[in-house]
């Protein structure tokens, strides 16, 4: 089956039950979207950021993606048609940007603009233990959607068919992009050992 | 058959704790306290998110000189480095070797990885024995550099097959049709009356009377996808349109039906099985086709009987956490008949498989992914199976890549 980008993420699933009833309350006008969308940033900001940071790699390219994931709920609060569904909404606000942050990275480095190291750079000192940065440099060499998949899969915790949906791609391809994905960094780790 | 199958699961379990360690690590260095403000709709101008935009090409505060390696280029590939046989996948049923071996086909055709390569991918299909999954030297169909080959099917008897190779630069799909004789070796033999299609041709499957593929489209530079049927005695294309996704391609024996999966909406909810008759007119997909299967926990795959009257779908029991299944259906009423086989135990990561039903309907070819690359051989009436351990295949999630 075939993978298509994320558009209009107003169906996913896995909004906490909390943040379900204001987003409702809110759409029915009787919560400001102020008060929400702070309701949502205090519950769920760190963890998107966290996720961000796992697909970007540096810390403020992250926070902006998370940003503009919130001014999108802004945005877009009025149009979601399933208003419970604002967490996944802005999950794959957080991917999408987290891709468009790679492209611009790419287009960037032909003109040789730079910007900070990744978190699990040596140069960055964030992280204790080279194994775990062997890890994340390992992940981070994988193609983007089979970094995706790990991503939500091991830091999101998300089933796989929470992740199908998110990605817009069949079950299957999520089993079978994660296992290859498993199966290259198990492929790179021994032969770093050899 | 026996062997330590163990060590596969182990080192996958090894390298899934190292990930989660890893990310674990990586996102605690970011606490609560370093988060800035919420964002402000005032932010949203127009001038604000130009300047976004551009702190999205420019370095933010901090300038250096390093690009991450998060950066490096993002490469689709299909590589399959291991092969790994599961006892205990699909659980059920007694293992060992297939109650009447002879009753199978002597040799399947799989879409093969070749191992010295990585991007881009080589792929050639290969011919082997269904008793030990071992290749039959020498039985090997190659294309050209440019080409991949990304599915295979068996047309017509248990001796002929076609692959469809796709060729990305031209944006087309070229049926390669080839008989295996008697020994396994593999011999092209003369190409269809319609040779080639443009698109990239994502999951193929044929009649098993030789005269009717079909198969899920991607039309070059345009969005949707089209189920299509080939009649290939008038040489008569038609397509479906559907702006969501579909795959799984069955037909019956004499090519007047196909079934698939689909979801019509987009991003997809639930797939429910589908037919439609090949000799339907052109036009939207959901128009012409009729709902064979809608499940509570959707349909992954569907694969009906030679005759039509019954459907293979893999499923779930319970709910999108509930074991996956695979189940027999009649398609007259959609009523379950029995349950076939269980593939995993379910939970959060779950088993999703593949699967090829011989001319017969009495064995089934079932392949995919749990905790690595999986591949059985079923006798439908006993309920035996047989691991094969069959090496570097390009199984993916909705390709039909192998064929029997």
């Amino acid at each position: 089956m075939t993978a298509r980008r994320i558009s209009t993420p107003d169906v996913l699933p896995d909004a906490p039950a909390g943040a379900a009833v204001h987003t409702a309350a809110a759409h029915r006008g009787s919560v400001p979207a102020g008060q929400l969308v702070d309701e949502l940033y205090r519950g769920h900001a760190l963890r998107l950021t966290r996720m961000a940071l796992l697909l970007v790699g540096d810390r403020p390219s992250a926070e902006d993606v998370v940003q503009e994931a919130f001014l999108g709920l802004f945005r877009g609060l009025g149009r979601l048609q399933d208003p419970d569904r604002a967490v996944a909404y802005l999950r794959a606000s957080v991917l999408n940007g987290s891709r468009s942050v790679l492209r611009s990275r790419k287009r960037a480095r032909l003109r040789r603009v730079t910007h900070d190291p990744a978190v699990w750079s040596a140069e960055a000192a964030a992280l204790d233990g080279e194994d775990r940065r062997a890890v994340l440099q390992a992940v981070a060499v994988l193609p983007q959607r089979q970094r995706e998949v790990l991503v939500l899969r091991y830091f999101l915790d998300l089933t796989d068919n929470e992740i199908a949906a998110d990605l817009g791609v069949s079950r299957g391809t999520v089993v079978s992009t994660a296992s290859r994905a498993l199966a290259s960094l198990a492929a790179r780790a021994r032969k770093a050992e050899q | 058959m026996k062997r330590d199958d163990s060590r596969p699961a182990q080192a996958t379990q090894a390298t899934e704790a190292q990930v989660r360690d890893a990310f674990l690590a990586a996102a605690s260095t970011i606490s609560a306290g370093d988060l800035p403000p919420r964002p402000a709709p005032a932010r949203n101008s127009r001038a604000a998110r130009v300047a976004w935009s551009l702190r999205a090409w420019a370095p933010r505060a901090r300038v250096r000189a390093v690009v991450p390696v998060a950066a490096a280029a993002s490469v689709t590939a299909i590589v399959v480095t291991a092969a790994v046989v599961i006892p205990g996948l699909l659980n059920g049923s007694p293992s060992g070797a297939l109650a009447n071996p002879a009753a199978a086909p002597r040799f399947f055709a799989g879409v093969t990885v070749k191992p010295a390569h990585t991007v881009p991918v080589v792929t050639v299909v290969k011919i082997y024995r269904s008793a030990t999954g071992r290749p039959v030297a020498g039985a090997e169909l190659t294309v050209p550099a440019g080409q991949q080959i990304q599915s295979v099917s068996r047309l017509g008897n248990d001796h002929t097959f076609v692959a469809a190779s796709f060729d990305q630069k031209a944006c087309v799909t070229d049926f390669l049709p080839f008989s295996v004789d008697a020994a396994g070796q593999l011999h092209r033999t003369a190409p269809l009356s319609v040779p080639r299609i443009s698109g990239d041709v994502e999951e193929l499957a044929s009649s098993a009377d030789g005269k009717v593929l079909g198969f899920m489209l991607s039309p070059c530079g345009r969005s949707g996808l089209q189920v299509v049927a080939v009649h290939l005695t008038t040489g008569q294309i038609n397509r479906w349109h559907n702006p969501g996704i579909a795959g799984s391609p069955s037909l019956t024996a004499d090519g007047s039906v196909l079934g698939f999966v689909a979801t019509p909406s987009f991003p997809p909810r639930k797939y429910l099985a589908w037919t439609i008759r090949t000799d339907a007119p052109p036009g939207p997909l959901f128009k012409r086709a009729r709902r064979l299967l809608d499940l509570p926990t959707g349909v992954d795959r569907v694969i009906l009987s030679p005759s039509g009257t019954q459907a293979y779908a893999e499923t779930q029991l319970g709910s999108s956490r509930g074991p996956v299944v695979l189940n027999l259906y009649r398609t007259s009423t959609g009523s379950l008949i029995r349950q076939v086989l269980r593939l995993g135990p379910g939970g959060q990561h779950l088993a999703f498989v593949s699967l090829s039903l011989d001319k017969s309907a009495r064995h089934l070819l079932v392949y995919g992914f749990a905790n690595g690359p999986v591949v059985k051989a079923f006798d439908l009436r006993t309920g035996r199976h047989l691991s094969l351990p069959v090496k570097n295949l390009a199984i993916d999630g909705g390709i039909s890549t192998l064929a029997w």
